[in-house]
């Protein structure tokens, strides 16, 4: 059931608050299709989960606000919260569209169409403003389709719902001129994810106004819905000590007492997001006893979408998987802050034990897990500055999803924080071998950033989608060799890959082979491309480590 | 006491001037000691590079030196008395070797017989070299062995000392390491650049391959301004040696008496084979 349907023509902070919770469940909902939109067939950070992820951040900033909060101070917290919680490039721009959102509505307590106009033009500016060398054919593209569209029609007529209307057609268009625009996309047959995101939103918003918040039927997981992506939505959303269960639903009904309501269910567990009017109650809470609170919630009226996650199962799954996947325990040796160089620390984003090893021998001070199967946030990247003792932090992100929300944390920091823009592990022990402790920050930075490129970059892994790029067909499932991140070779057969990869590299005489071994390669494997680099190159040494990340079978470093 | 006095020059093996130019400029040479095993050689006299090269590859014993004694100096001193007024001796940094303090004893034991000037390179191998050659230029311009010496402490920081090794094993064993103790503990294979820094080895700069770390070599050079005498330093790659002074050799002012050197047995014993380095003499910056 749906509530009352009554067309807006002005919003308050809880519409703007409805309209947003329903937007980030709209784009948790189509998070898959978004994901499949991703044309790199790479098992990367995917747009639809770092979108879904951000909003997610965005929302829970809204935790505590009064329900009479004005618009303003609703699209002041919601930037806030993307800001924190942004997560892979699509995140950032996504965080820069709400800051500018908030910055367009100013001090206002209630905004009309002509508000959400200027709002949104607010929106393209700072989106576009974030990037150093703004691409069209891309989220911002779409964002200024919706600005313009919505300044069009906010001069015709004041209504909310009429200006966002204008603004979803306007993206839309927007949307559907991408793949004219970037070639990547018109050679993949798809249009861009991020923007597909902008127009879900503004979708979201829309639908919102009119009283229709019902999510779409099934939405079909489509050919990439991995049990990873799964996985790693457990992680973020609850951690690794989390327990209980994760209960979700809706309450339509009338005359609802929301901020009793409120209070009194977010007395029956923790992380209790509950908002909602007199008519309507969205409840996100974990709890030990579900049962509980849908009694309770059934005395407030009819029940909706009700989801309910049994999270120790979950933690235990993840923790089980994670025990697989990290082989042998760490041993608790050096502890980071032993690791810092006075008062420099090096942080670096990376996946796989064998990897973290290298890159501390080689001075980096902490790692933040992740990089090619989970983007890190905003958040995380702060927290690990602050957490450190040293004020001067050199970033190395390692992946090119990374590198923009690595730029973030600098400005949200008193601490001097550098970032080294690596785009690959490769990269990342290039720069770091020109790292000196004897050195200042400024020289360190030079010199490493030199020297990031003085490698050729090789990654092996599985395509996770079909997909044509770059002149190469890759079907899903084939192998794929990536030069310094850019896909160059697709084929069947292993060894092959790898050596074309090589020959396409124009790798032609190396001294020095770096090999790590993904964590899925068997000893024989790793044997077998020790025994195909020697043929090839008998000259060169070949150093094979065991690196321990996920996905990626192998990465090179060749110079 | 004649107008210009007759002043000796001494130096230790360690500085790497080879045997004829040595012989050709009469300058006095006191050999530190490697010991392999339970044998003791006396550095570039019982044994050559080459020879110590091959027996660091096949002795299962690590070798280790040992300063010349302050006899072996007084004796050294001693016969140079006999047909010499003064005496400088030119040698290895005192924070690598306890060469210089065996000089001093055994100065302050023949001061009776000879002034012995004893100078503290604070550098090594060419590094200590160099110095040796510029006091044999500045006695044959009739300097006392006082003004040699103190124009020689002056310009310590004309001598640079850059070179790679092929693993930090040689170093750390040798307990030499000092500075460079941060280059040590990576899990992945180095090639490092040390340079000798106040009489000190030091890291320098990080490497992955021998490629980069000769072209690291070219770039210190090629950044260094006011070159007068450049010379390559090398132990088991004379190939590699005279490409590289072929790369550098246009960067000097001046011809230098010597051009591509070994590395003495007992600094060889704590870098290690495969070395390759530059020794670079600058301006004199008054």
């Amino acid at each position: 059931m749906s509530p009352v349907a009554s067309t807006q023509a002005v919003w308050n902070g809880a519409s703007l608050r409805d309209a947003f919770a329903f937007a980030a469940s709209l784009i948790q909902h189509h998070r898959d299709r978004i994901n499949a939109l991703n044309v790199f067939p790479v098992p990367d950070g995917d747009t639809g989960t770092n979108m879904a992820l951000t909003m997610k951040g965005a929302l829970d900033a809204l935790e505590g606000l009064p329900l009479d909060a004005t618009a303003s101070d609703v699209a002041s917290r919601l930037a806030y919260g993307a800001l924190m919680g942004a997560r892979g490039n699509s995140g950032v721009i996504l965080s820069q569209i709400l800051r500018g959102f908030a910055n367009g509505i100013g001090d206002a307590r209630e905004i009309d169409g002509r508000d959400l106009a200027r709002a949104l033009d607010g929106a393209r500016e700072t989106a576009y403003k974030a990037v150093m060398r703004p691409v069209e054919g891309t989220m911002l593209t779409v964002i200024r389709g919706a600005a313009a569209a919505a300044k069009a029609a906010s001069e015709q007529s004041p209504a909310v719902l009429e200006v966002l209307s204008a603004a979803r057609a306007g993206a839309q268009e927007a949307l559907d001129g991408t793949p004219n625009q970037l070639d990547i996309l018109r050679q993949a047959g798809v249009v861009d994810a991020g923007g597909q995101g902008v127009v879900y939103i503004l979708d979201a918003f829309v639908r919102s106004a009119n009283g229709d918040t019902e999510l779409p039927g099934e939405e079909s997981t489509g050919e990439i819905a991995s049990d990873m992506a799964f996985l790693d939505m457990v992680d973020e959303t609850h951690g690794e000590d989390a327990f209980g269960y994760c209960t979700n639903f809706m309450v339509f009904g009338r005359g609802i007492d929301a901020e009793k309501s409120r209070a009194e269910i977010a007395a029956m567990g923790q992380s209790a997001v509950i908002v909602g009017d007199d008519t309507m109650l969205k409840v996100h809470i974990h709890t030990l006893n579900p049962a509980e609170v849908l009694a309770y919630a059934l005395r407030l009226g009819d029940l909706d979408q009700i989801k309910i996650d049994n999270m120790s199962l979950q933690t235990e799954a993840l923790t089980s998987q994670r025990r697989q996947t990290a082989g042998k325990p760490a041993a608790p040796t050096v502890s980071d802050e032993d690791r810092v160089h006075g008062d420099l620390a090096i942080i670096a984003v990376a996946a796989g034990k064998g990897i973290s090893e290298a890159l501390y021998s080689l001075g980096v001070t902490s790692i933040i897990e992740g990089g090619q199967t989970m983007n890190p946030s905003t958040q995380e990247l702060l927290d690990a500055v602050e957490a450190t003792s040293a004020r001067q932090i050199i970033l190395l992100p390692n992946n090119k999803n990374i590198i923009m929300t690595a730029n973030q944390v600098a400005e949200l920091t008193d601490k001097d924080v550098r970032i080294v823009p690596t785009r690959s592990i490769p990269a990342a022990l290039a720069a770091l071998t020109a790292f000196n402790t004897d050195q200042s920050i400024d020289e360190n930075v030079n010199d490493m950033t030199e020297s990031m490129n003085d490698v050729c970059g090789i990654a092996i892994t599985r395509a996770v989608r079909d997909v044509e790029l770059n002149g190469v067909k890759v079907e899903k499932g084939q192998t794929i060799g990536l030069i310094n991140d850019d896909l160059a070779t697709a084929g069947d057969d292993e060894l092959e890959v790898v050596m074309q990869t090589f020959s396409a590299a124009e790798v032609e005489d190396p001294e020095l082979l770096t090999v790590f071994v993904g964590e899925e390669v068997s000893d024989d494997e790793a044997q077998a491309l020790r025994s195909a680099l020697t043929a090839a190159w008998p000259d060169a040494e070949i150093e094979m480590h065991s690196g321990g990340q996920p996905h990626y079978r192998y990465i090179i470093s060749a110079e | 006491m004649p107008d210009h006095p007759r002043v000796a020059i001494v130096a230790d093996s360690t500085a790497d001037l080879p045997a004829d130019l040595r012989a050709r400029l009469g300058i006095a040479m006191v050999p530190l000691n490697v010991h392999i095993g339970n044998d003791t050689y006396r550095d570039q006299v019982d044994l050559t590079t080459a020879q110590f090269m091959e027996l660091l590859r096949t002795s299962p014993d690590f070798p280790t030196t040992s300063q010349p004694s302050a006899g072996l100096f007084e004796q050294t001193f001693r016969e140079l008395a006999e047909t010499h007024d003064e005496a400088v001796c030119v040698l290895i940094s005192s924070r690598l070797s306890g060469t210089v303090q065996s000089a001093q004893i055994a100065a302050e034991a023949v001061r009776d017989v000879i002034r012995v000037e004893v100078v503290d390179s604070m550098n090594a191998s060419l590094g200590c070299g160099f110095q040796v050659l510029e006091a044999h230029r500045l006695a044959a311009e009739g300097q006392r062995a006082e003004q040699i010496a103190s124009t020689l402490r002056a310009r310590v920081n004309r001598y640079h000392v850059i070179f790679f090794v092929e693993t930090l094993d040689h170093l750390r064993r040798g307990g030499r390491i000092g500075k460079a103790a941060s280059l040590v503990g990576s899990m992945l294979k180095l090639k490092p650049l040390l340079r000798i820094d106040e009489g000190q080895v030091v890291p320098f700069e990080r490497t992955r391959t021998r490629r980069k770390a000769t072209d690291a070599l070219v770039e210190f050079a090629e950044n260094l301004p006011g070159i007068e005498r450049i010379a390559v330093l090398y132990n088991t790659t004379p190939d590699d040696a005279r490409a590289l002074y072929d790369r550098v050799r246009h960067l000097a002012a001046r011809a230098s008496e010597v051009s591509v050197t070994e590395l003495s047995p007992v600094l060889g014993s704590h870098v290690g084979p495969d070395i390759l380095g530059l020794v670079i003499e600058v301006e004199a910056s008054e």
